[in-house]
């Protein structure tokens, strides 16, 4: 997944209306993660699915995930394995060997052009947390590209590890791991009895069995002049889309994207603007997005061809047209002509407006009776604010409630001028002053002062 | 259980308070003249350390957490009171200082005693804020919390002690005129700190 998800995904119900069964609404949970949001629908829930008790589970389940792979988390699996100079085995849970395992079959399958282990790269770019834009001199790329490579990293299974063949290796999974963290999601609610869902990670998405009346799920699919381009049915399958056509610089005129090539070491030059594909996993998926985003639509094509992958390319030419290059489910689906996706899109919304960034959003049987619930609890943070104030006030004066003893100021700021006599309160540190203590410590340290000075 | 004992010796060591982030250092420095006085210290923080991260820890997750309120009701779960975090983790400090401190007085005056002078200033000691703070960015859980806090109570209590043994022995030996008295107390601890460093290397 590079940058924004560009996955626009509307799933409405279709207006055939003859369902028997008196319609269930759909238990739906968001939020965020990863920097992104997360979003969950499972259709036709049993009467027992508590909405909170499963973000409170799903949310648990990221958290860990974080805990492995987050590259945010300096304390995370990741991040403690890039700082380590060390190149013996470093222990990691078995998720995080498996997405590295993954890593590395999909880094030979496309030659090289998937790798995590870009970072020095990228930093040299100024992608990464320094924000430098500038073309860096030759030299400076050969030299990066030395700690770059997947094969600089070892992985095993049992007990999972992986180590570094060269301690400056650094790796980071952000085009692999929100996919793996999909695959994580659906497992779980696959094992908490669920069958038809749709998660979605940041435009990514997974769905499981088809919906109530074997209606399928319906993913949109949002083309680069903002539109829905196409939308495509899922069900039991994955799909990511990769594309930045938002984030791209020039150098001499040319188009480049932030999605860089491993080879060349250079950034991709005419990008497709995005590139959606299908895949059993959501890892997978996610990889093979970013593969195919860096091979660009012709090499592509040849890659999806010999994989035998179901791959949409959109490009935009230099007069604003979209073109778009496909194969498998995508080139069976029919293109929603502008209007006809204006049209459709607007009926499906209910409430704000889109967001500004063209993020993808979910929507299902809208329900305004939710916005609502919502608006009433508006004062509820100033409530828990207030009362937590309160009690903070309290529990700060519980020495002046119970005993009834003076407030005193502490070392530092004005409590620490020296008074009339020439000595402040805060002498007490050092050489504690006789009204700050009781008589019997004053005693004490008087026997024990003259006793220092007479070793002294 | 190993779990543990690595978070409690990576709390103590590798990851001191005092000497690897150097918290609390106005009466780290100004307090360790003699072992005495630095051992009370020492107890005194340790004691609310252990009482202050767990304490802290049962408000971030039931109370502040985002989502934390729904064990209250589930319309609630969407809550996110993170905004009040420093006022509720100092509030639960200075109260449980006070607390101890009257406790202190009537059930432990000697203790009381011995520590009296000392209670008040750690509820702005920013080890003990420090230590909270610590456990809230990394989501520990209870159990890790109880651990940690004791841990780093004692991590620090235990490097006061050892600064105040040094410079008593320091008393006798013949610094030069210009590093008398805190110049010397600061290389002191610099070197102590480096030595610390060496922890570091304890794969935990």
């Amino acid at each position: 997944m590079w940058l924004l998800p560009l996955l626009a995904l509307f799933c409405w119900s279709l207006p055939n209306g003859h369902a028997q069964t008196p319609p269930v609404p759909p238990l739906q949970i968001q939020g965020e993660t990863m920097g992104t949001y997360y979003s969950i629908i499972v259709d036709s829930p049993p009467p027992s699915a508590v909405p909170a008790e499963l973000k409170k589970k799903v949310d648990a389940a990221l958290a860990a995930f974080n805990r492995e792979m987050s590259t945010w988390d300096p304390q995370s699996e990741i991040s403690r394995f890039n700082q380590s100079q060390s190149l013996d085995w470093f222990p990691v849970g078995a998720g995080f060997a498996k997405v590295v395992t993954e890593s590395k079959r999909i880094h030979e399958l496309s030659g090289g052009l998937f790798d995590p282990t870009l970072g020095p790269l990228i930093d040299l770019w100024g992608f990464g947390k320094s924000k430098r834009r500038s073309v860096p001199k030759p030299e400076q790329i050969e030299e990066a590209k030395k700690h770059v490579g997947m094969y600089l990293v070892e992985v095993r299974a049992e007990p999972p590890a992986i180590r570094k063949l060269d301690p400056a290796v650094q790796i980071n999974l952000s085009a692999i791991a929100p996919g793996y963290a999909i695959d994580l999601i659906a497992g779980m609610l696959k094992e908490e009895g669920y069958r038809s869902w749709l998660v979605d990670i940041g435009g990514e998405d997974q769905a499981g069995d088809a919906k109530a009346g074997n209606v399928p799920w319906k993913i949109g699919v949002e083309s680069p002049l903002g539109e829905i381009h196409k939308v495509v049915e899922l069900v039991n399958n994955c799909v990511a889309t990769s594309g930045d056509y938002r984030n791209f610089f020039e150098i001499d005129g040319r188009r480049y994207s932030h999605a860089l090539d491993p080879v060349s070491g250079w950034p991709v030059a005419d990008p497709p603007a995005s590139v959606s594909v299908f895949s059993s996993s959501s890892m997978t998926a996610d990889a093979l997005a970013t593969v195919l985003m860096v091979m660009g639509t012709e090499q592509g094509m040849k890659f999806a061809e010999k994989h035998q992958l179901e791959v949409m390319f959109l490009e935009v030419d230099s007069l604003g047209k979209l073109k778009e290059t496909s194969r498998g489910t995508f080139a069976a689906a029919a293109t929603l002509s502008p209007p006809e996706a204006l049209s459709t899109h607007a009926n499906t919304q209910n409430g704000p407006e889109r967001e500004p960034e063209n993020q993808a959003r979910v929507e299902d049987n809208p329900q305004p009776s939710n916005q609502d619930a919502a608006q009433s609890k508006w004062w509820l943070p100033f409530a828990a604010a207030l009362g937590i104030f309160m009690l903070a006030m309290a529990g700060m004066s519980v020495g002046v409630i119970v005993r009834n003893k003076a407030l005193k100021g502490s070392c530092g700021g004005l409590a620490s001028m020296p008074g009339a006599d020439g000595q402040s309160i805060c002498d007490l540190c050092t050489k504690p002053k006789d009204d700050c203590i009781n008589p019997e410590v004053k005693q004490r340290i008087r026997q024990n002062a003259s006793a220092d000075e007479e070793q002294t | 259980m190993e779990h543990y004992l690595s978070l409690f010796v990576k709390s103590v060591f590798p990851e001191n308070l005092a000497l690897a982030f150097f918290l609390g250092m106005c009466t780290f420095l100004a307090l360790s003249k003699n072992v005495k006085t630095a051992f009370s210290l020492g107890i005194a923080v340790t004691v609310i350390q252990g009482i202050t991260v767990p304490v802290n820890n049962l408000i971030f997750r039931y109370l502040l957490q985002p989502g934390a309120l729904a064990w209250l009701s589930p319309e609630l779960s969407e809550q996110d009171l993170g905004f009040v975090g420093l006022i509720s983790y100092i509030a639960v400090i200075a109260a449980m200082v006070q607390i101890l401190e009257m406790a202190l007085d009537r059930y432990f005056p000697a203790l009381y005693n011995t520590l009296g002078i000392f209670l008040p200033l750690i509820t702005v000691n920013c080890a003990i804020l420090g230590g909270t703070l610590l456990m809230v960015e990394r989501n520990m859980t209870f159990a890790d919390s109880v651990v940690f806090g004791w841990g780093s109570g004692f991590g620090w209590a235990m490097a006061i002690v050892v600064l105040a043994g040094i410079r008593e022995k320091l008393k006798y030996s013949d610094v030069p005129a210009g590093l008398r008295g805190l110049g010397i107390t600061f290389i002191t601890v610099g070197l102590m700190a480096l030595a610390f460093q060496s922890f570091s290397g304890i794969k935990l």
